[in-house]
């Protein structure tokens, strides 16, 4: 065991992950204050939101069961088509981080009783009876993006299986069923756990979604309840209780497989792929059947082009918008990049000097996985209400959005940073080698290409989150993904969907033009 | 005999071509520069390369297009040769019997062919936890276990102490002439596959040189060989 000294650079690293600390523990005490003093505490009846609590798992466990199953279907497909990893890796990123908004609006379009399908059965004089706005819709949306993430992890899994071993089955005769069955345990569902974790709280977050898509008083999630208590009954007590009701169930839930996981091994990174050399022909087909799958969604666009409008683009309310959605997505990304680096400095210390205090770290920063946005959003605005409001809402909105993509980046980057601790721990002791130049000189260049990669991920995560802007929203403030759900409920369906469009193309430029750029700086 | 008839395989700026002979019971040595060509010859030779030309006859039948597991041929990599979630019972049996089952006759023969290649080991023992030269004992059982007549080596024992490397080697031998097997071995350690063969097929820019077997007399006198040597 090696005992490290810290020196200046150190403190000042730690800084950021020290004052998070902070703020999160004041906020939890604050809030703990608040609802000891409560008055109304007894009128809070439990009971009554039971339904709410039941739908809401219930919704979860159905959308993350069928992902799960999806997704490994996918994936087998995707891999076995032979097609190029870089180009399929991306399309299942890209869906994932597409916008809720964006794909609730496209199902609408696509799925509705006037939409795109409805349209191709009434002239195939088929009866076409499809409810969107309904469990049905939620769970499909829900999917949709939790499907792509499963896939993904799948597929990265399939294609990393050591060429060898696929050799090996070959030359023996081995069916391709048992192949995989062979190399289920082995390859394809080690670190699924955590995966699936992941997609659990994923499902049980989509608040956007529910609140698109949920048609009746029935189909209400406790984030949705959260929402409705915080804006139409403004009854900040129920917000927070509710709030914790879902953390602690979650957390219960998921306390059992992440136990003895305190890193995730959702992204690693993928090798060549094996060429399979005769592979079914029927996974041409299937392959075929999956991008359609993914591209439904898209169709919207086609609608969106047709309905330019230049008009549109120059209204104050629309300027006003992208500027603030620009603002968040930077300011959060900011708080988010210093948060993880920081946190991932700290982390890969205790883990140099052998103590077990790493787990600590990484569960402190992997918890915000679990605190459900709106409930953080009530808890901040209780807190805010304390200090006489002292916060804008651009910043609220900006340090909540940070909070839910800073476990993202720290999950995405903590491997790399172990790889580093692995390699350079020695020479950084033999060199003596200061904590801030470290991580200048050696992690920030080593992680570049993951760090922007991560960066543009979660900016463009930021940008099309519409849930904590829900509450903090007001006349000067509001951003893009609810200026067009404004513009969606008051009637004016083409300009929703041609901004919508124009906000698609503008995150697939951001997603990819630094990673393009990158790529050619290198080739050069 | 297998008889390679102008095989031919391109992969981006890379070309290859193939084509000589080999006797039954022999035991060559394949030495090449990195990226000559060694590996390509073994995954067309075993089927996992498509060739774009050319064939592959085998006791005078061609087996150019047919899969990998129906070729009288046997192959074993560096790594990845056996699953390590799997006992040794069932990374043997697993050459014959892909359904693993425990019957009294497949733990006959398990036991009899753990016993050829020196292993004396609880065959329900996971195969993470044997040392290197074990695992590869145990993929070589597997090989021995299937009754192919090619036996393809490629670099083999690579990871492993030069000692054990020395054992190995020589239970190759052993066994190759036992069966009467055609063994390909790859290795960059020319003088350690010197003792045991003296039979080379010398690998230059994707083709076999002077297209036949060599002695390592005749290797040394090539210009090309002289300087992979060096």
């Amino acid at each position: 065991m090696t005992n490290l000294y810290l020196d200046k650079g150190a403190y000042f690293i730690r800084l950021p992950y020290l004052v998070y600390l902070f703020f999160i523990i004041t906020l939890f005490i604050t809030t703990l204050y608040f609802l000891s003093n409560a008055d109304n505490f007894s009128d809070f009846k439990f009971f009554s939101y039971f339904n709410t609590i039941k739908f809401t798992f219930f919704q979860a466990f159905l959308a993350c069961s069928i992902s799960s199953i999806a997704g490994f279907i996918f994936g087998l497909i995707l891999y076995l088509s032979n097609k190029n990893p870089k180009v399929i890796s991306s399309l299942l990123n890209f869906c994932f981080i597409l916008p809720v908004i964006f794909v609730s609006f496209g199902s609408i379009f696509f799925y509705s009783s006037n939409g795109i399908l409805s349209i191709i059965f009434h002239w195939l004089s088929v009866d076409y009876n499809v409810n969107v706005f309904s469990l049905k819709g939620i769970i499909y949306v829900t999917s949709y993006f939790n499907i792509a993430f499963n896939a993904n992890f799948f597929y990265r899994k399939l294609i990393n299986i050591p060429e060898n071993y696929i050799k090996v089955l070959q030359s023996n005769g081995i069916p391709f069923l048992k192949s995989i069955k062979l190399q289920l345990k082995n390859f394809i569902f080690s670190g699924y756990s955590s995966v699936l974790i992941l997609s659990f709280i994923f499902c049980i977050g989509n608040f956007t979604i529910v609140y698109i898509l949920s048609g009746s008083p029935n189909l209400t999630t406790i984030e949705l309840a959260i929402y409705q208590s915080i804006i139409f009954d403004a009854d900040l007590m129920r917000a927070i209780l509710l709030g914790m009701t879902q953390l602690i169930i979650i957390m219960v839930i998921s306390l059992s497989l992440i136990s003895k996981t305190y890193t995730f091994s959702t992204f690693a990174s993928y090798k060549k792929s094996y060429q399979i050399i005769d592979k079914p022909i029927f996974i041409d087909y299937f392959f075929w059947i999956i991008i359609v799958y993914f591209s439904i969604p898209f169709i919207v666009l086609i609608k969106g082009i047709f309905s330019f409008n230049l008009q549109s683009l120059l209204t104050v309310n629309f300027l006003n918008s992208f500027i603030n959605s620009l603002l968040v997505s930077i300011i959060s990304l900011t708080i988010s990049s210093i948060l993880t680096l920081s946190s991932l400095n700290i982390y890969r210390s205790f883990l140099d000097n052998n103590s077990s205090f790493h787990k600590i770290i990484f569960i402190s920063i992997a918890l915000l996985l679990f605190v459900p946005s709106l409930s953080l959003s009530a808890m901040i605005f209780y807190f805010n209400f304390q200090l006489n409001f002292i916060f804008k809402s651009i910043w609220i909105v900006s340090l909540i959005n940070s909070f839910f993509i800073t476990p993202i980046m720290f999950i995405f980057l903590s491997s790399k940073f172990i790889e580093n601790h692995n390699s350079e721990h020695r020479n950084t002791l033999l060199f003596n080698i200061k904590s801030l130049t470290r991580l200048i000189k050696i992690d920030l260049p080593k992680i570049r290409n993951e760090f922007l990669l991560v960066s543009t991920t979660v900016f463009v995560l930021s940008l099309g989150d519409l849930t904590s802007v829900t509450i903090f929203n007001n006349s000067s403030f509001k951003t893009i993904p609810l200026y067009i759900s404004q513009l969606y409920s008051n009637y004016r369906y083409n300009d929703a969907f041609f901004i919508l469009s124009l906000f698609i193309i503008f995150i697939f430029l951001i997603m990819y033009l630094p990673t393009f750029l990158l790529q050619k700086n290198a080739k050069n | 005999m297998l008889k390679i008839n102008k095989l031919k395989y391109k992969i981006e700026k890379s070309s290859f071509e193939f084509d000589f002979e080999l006797k039954s019971s022999q035991l060559v040595g394949v030495i090449g520069k990195s990226g000559s060509g060694k590996s390509t010859l073994f995954n067309l030779l075993s089927g996992f390369l498509k060739p774009i030309e050319g064939s592959i006859y085998f006791s005078n039948k061609n087996i150019t297009n047919l899969k990998p597991f129906d070729r009288d041929i046997s192959i074993l990599f560096q790594d990845h040769n056996n699953f390590n979630h799997l006992t040794i019972f069932e990374n043997i049996i697993l050459g014959i019997d892909s359904d693993m089952k425990r019957t009294s006759n497949n733990l006959k023969l398990v036991r009899s062919i753990m016993k050829k290649v020196s292993l004396n080991i609880d065959l329900d023992k996971k195969v993470s936890n044997l040392s290197g030269g074990e695992q590869q004992r145990v993929s070589i059982a597997r090989s021995l276990l299937r009754k192919k007549s090619i036996l393809l080596l490629d670099e083999p024992f690579n990871s492993l102490d030069p000692g054990l490397r020395k054992i190995l080697y020589e239970d190759i031998k052993t066994m190759s002439f036992s069966h009467k097997l055609i063994t390909l071995i790859s290795s960059h350690l020319i003088e350690e596959l010197r003792n045991v063969t003296d039979k080379f097929l010398f690998i230059h820019q994707g083709k076999v040189a002077e297209n036949k077997i060599l002695s390592f007399r005749q290797l040394k006198s090539l210009k090309a060989f002289r300087e992979y040597s060096q």
